[in-house]
């Protein structure tokens, strides 16, 4: 003896129910758009008012730390020759570095000239440490 | 001869072979001969033997410092210890595509060489499917990655090698990504095994129980691999969790949810002959996630902390691999259809079969969910790149109602838990409700029977939950009341076989206890197994109610932290060979009471000064651990800004994880009942 249909239906809404309850309380706090600098700065209006994720490289130099607060960061991130100033409040992952590549979450200000940020993860310019690298024990071994 | 010269002719070598073993094993299987049959066999041996050599020529290059080899001086480096050396072997992505060779043409070998009398007909099918596997990698070393590949020209040859990245220079992380590999490859073999049958038309259970092992085993060790990765990640990153629905801890993950599903599916295929085309479904998708799963994490073309870069090549290489294994796997099914039909239908929804059903539709969801949000930010990616570069394809886009080309997107943790908490709580209760139930259907009085202890259990965890835990989450008491249950369902098993035993004959409770599980290794191995999850559920709720503050203070200052408060007792500085190191002391009070210390801090290795790394601190308890990692120190007034977490129960997943290992080294041992059953 199969399952009558009345089980089948049963369990068809159930299902159905539990899938359609999930969707609708997702608040789509997990899903964020991803842009790069230069194309926040092309119309920075169309992405104030909510959380996004921003990618750029950190200018060399820009970094400035609050010393004796909580996490409290000021730089500024550039791509393609556009230019963001950030403002991050958090204790930045190990691999945060000038020069280095980051990805922030955040919001842009109501003018569209600051981020501010409080999550960031960053990648270490592999290429550029190498050659750091390559160059540094190179000089190591003629002082030596 | 220089080793990149011998390496990279080895390497041509051992591509020839699987070429040739595949070509004799599908000749002989279609001539019916038994010397081309045979050939194949020992043509994969030599498979074996031969990607054994070339390993181990990589690893003497590693060892001896021929830093005239690209691979090896990208990843080598003469201070680095013997052991990194010889793990450097597999820590990018070349090594690491010939030290999948070398444990799939392993696994290969020992599978042939265990079924070959047992299962002589499919023999020759498996060894062309497991030949054309190894085919496709060794092609991908020789064409496109090999390891062997030297420097050109003398001047491009940097004086030595860069060296292992320190933060992998760590001791998880010499077994997470061997064991990860041990398990996504050994799937091959089960999945080569279920090919052969379809081909052959052998489509019983005796396929099943050759590779019902296999396929432990592949669970056992993509759950090792899992687990030692957040371990890694726990220790070593400094954030304060173990799983943040990382793309490339997803690609061990999916693997590891379908390979459950096939455990439990098979049993049911083993005792009511229904699922057939299921469980071969099963294998299927466990096997091309596998290779799916290798593609996110080497192709680099999903963005992730550990992917190995971008290569648009091998991304398209193994995208056509993909869409050949999927064309030719479900064409077979589909055309073997009429040999699946199930001997038996579901009768009821409160039986074992049922229980068995929804845990398996569970778990493919989840793992179809979990590999699809994991895809799905690089299709938009890819939509929008193509919608900017091509008319037609804009068009095409427009009828489904896009116009613009979309934005990219990120998908967070936030999401995966959104979604996939309420499908382990489910999984969850099905761990205790499945066993509970009878195959076919339950009548009402065994049901009632059955459920009082776990239900009364489950109310009373909720209870004490919510009153020992001054904050309360829905899920997290969820997860205790579901907890309390499981675990009263397997004591109650454990307790009805141990109460039989001892009726039948005068035992002691420990020894009935011992010949339970030994008589029936699979069932109680298997509960074994369940013990752990439950254990591992208790530290995800705990998960729920952590604790995470960011602060400065100074020395002789004290912190608040969940039931416990930190003291700052100074910082200091030192150096030794290798980096300098800035520690600060915390002291961690109990109830006014000093009951540990913790010294986390910062080193800045000389060798890269600009990118200093934090070394985190903990204080274990079974009620959970204080973390700390510091961020920023002023040396004059000891000012530290720091990272402090409570992690309520966090423990319990590693130690729920360690029964989990044992139930499964239990139900792995059963050569008997695999007969038997």
């Amino acid at each position: 003896m199969a399952l009558s249909n009345g089980t089948k239906i049963a369990l068809g809404v159930v299902l159905a129910g539990a899938v359609g309850y999930l969707v609708f309380s997702d608040t789509g706090e997990g899903v964020l758009e991803y842009v790069y600098v230069d194309k926040v700065m092309e119309n920075p209006q169309k992405y104030t008012g909510r959380a996004i994720k921003v990618h750029g490289t950190v200018v060399e130099g820009s970094v400035q730390r609050k010393k004796g607060t909580t996490g409290d960061y000021r730089f500024v991130i550039h791509h393609e020759g556009q230019k963001l100033a950030v403002h991050f409040t958090n204790i930045p992952p190990d691999t945060f570095q000038e020069g280095g590549e980051v990805i922030l979450t955040g919001r842009l200000s109501a003018d569209g000239d600051l981020f501010e940020s409080d999550e960031m993860s960053a990648k270490c310019p592999s290429k550029y440490e190498e050659e750091q690298l390559v160059r540094q024990e190179a000089a190591s071994k003629k002082e030596g | 001869m220089a080793i990149s010269t011998l390496g990279s002719a080895c390497i041509l070598i051992l591509f020839l072979l699987t070429v040739a073993t595949g070509s004799l094993a599908i000749l002989g299987a279609h001539r019916g001969s038994e010397r081309l049959i045979e050939g194949s066999v020992q043509g994969m041996h030599a498979t074996f033997a031969m990607a054994a050599f070339c390993s181990m020529l990589l690893v003497y290059a590693f060892l001896s410092g021929d830093y005239s080899i690209q691979y090896v001086q990208a990843n080598g480096h003469p201070a680095m210890p013997v052991f990194y050396k010889i793990t450097a072997f597999w820590g990018s992505l070349d090594g690491s595509l010939l030290f999948w060779v070398l444990l799939l043409s392993l696994f290969s070998s020992l599978a042939v060489a265990a079924n070959r009398q047992r299962h002589r007909a499919l023999i020759p099918h498996a060894v062309a499917v497991l030949a054309i596997v190894l085919a496709f990698f060794c092609g991908l070393l020789v064409f496109l990655k090999n390891p062997f590949q030297p420097f050109l020209l003398d001047y491009d040859r940097p004086p030595q090698g860069k060296g292992l990245n320190p933060l992998l220079q760590n001791p998880y992380m010499i077994f997470h990504p061997p064991s990860l590999y041990l398990g996504l490859v050994s799937i091959t073999v089960p999945y080569a095994f279920g090919m052969a049958a379809l081909v052959t038309g052998q489509v019983d259970s005796s396929w099943q129980r050759s590779v019902r092992r296999w396929v432990l085993f592949s669970w056992l060790f993509l759950g090792i691999g899992l687990v030692l990765g957040g371990l890694w990640a726990y220790e070593e990153l400094g954030w304060g969790g173990y799983w943040a629905w990382d793309p490339v801890e997803n690609a061990g993950l999916f693997p590891w949810l379908t390979c459950t599903a096939f455990l439990h599916s098979v049993m049911v295929q083993e005792r009511r002959g229904m699922l057939k085309v299921w469980n071969m479904l099963l294998i299927i998708v466990t096997f091309w996630l596998t290779i799916f799963g290798t593609f996110l994490t080497r192709s680099g073309v999903v963005q992730s902390v550990h992917a190995f870069g971008e290569d648009p090549q091998l991304a398209w290489t193994f995208g056509g691999f993909m869409l050949l294994i999927l064309v030719v796997s479900f064409g077979l099914l589909l055309w073997r259809l009429p040999l699946l039909r199930a001997r038996n239908e579901l009768e009821s929804v409160v039986s074992r079969e049922f229980a068995f059903l929804l845990n398996n539709w569970l778990f493919l969801i989840a793992a179809i969910f979990v590999a699809g949000a994991t895809l799905y930010p690089t299709l938009v990616q890819w939509t929008g790149i193509l919608m900017e570069d091509f008319a037609w394809f804009r068009g095409f886009m427009g009828l489904l109602g896009v116009h613009e080309p979309p934005e990219r997107i990120t998908i967070g943790p936030s999401f995966f838990n959104h979604y996939m908490v309420p499908v382990g709580l489910a999984l969850l209760f099905l761990t205790g409700f499945g066993p509970l139930v009878a195959w076919r259907k339950s009548s009402p009085q065994s049901l009632a029977e059955q459920f009082r202890a776990p239900l009364i259990a489950g109310v009373v965890a909720v209870l004490v939950a919510a009153a020992l835990i001054p904050t309360r989450t829905v899920a997290g008491l969820t997860c205790f009341g579901l907890c309390g249950f499981t675990f009263a369902t397997i004591v109650q098993e454990f307790y009805r076989g141990v109460r039989v035993r001892q009726r039948n004959r005068p035992q002691s409770v420990i020894e009935a206890l011992i010949a339970l599980v030994v008589k029936a290794r699979r069932r109680y191995g298997g509960y074994i197994v369940h013990l752990g999850i439950v254990l591992m559920f208790l530290g995800f709720a705990g998960n729920s109610y952590k604790i995470e503050r960011k602060l400065g203070f100074r020395p002789g200052e004290t912190v608040e932290l969940g039931p416990y408060e930190v003291r700052h007792e100074g910082v200091h500085a030192a150096e030794d060979w290798q980096k300098d190191m800035v520690t600060a002391e915390f002291a961690v009070l109990h109830g006014g009471r000093k009951i540990a210390t913790l010294r986390p801090g910062k080193w800045w290795y000389y060798q890269a000064p600009e990118m200093p790394t934090s070394e985190a601190s903990r204080y274990m308890s079974a009620g959970g651990d204080v973390y700390a990692s510091v961020d920023d120190v002023d040396m004059t007034t000891g000012w530290t800004r720091t990272n402090l977490y409570f992690n309520p129960l966090v423990n319990w997943v590693w130690v729920g994880f360690t029964v989990m290992l044992l139930g499964g080294a239990i139900c792995i041992g059963t050569q008997r009942d695999n007969l038997g059953s």
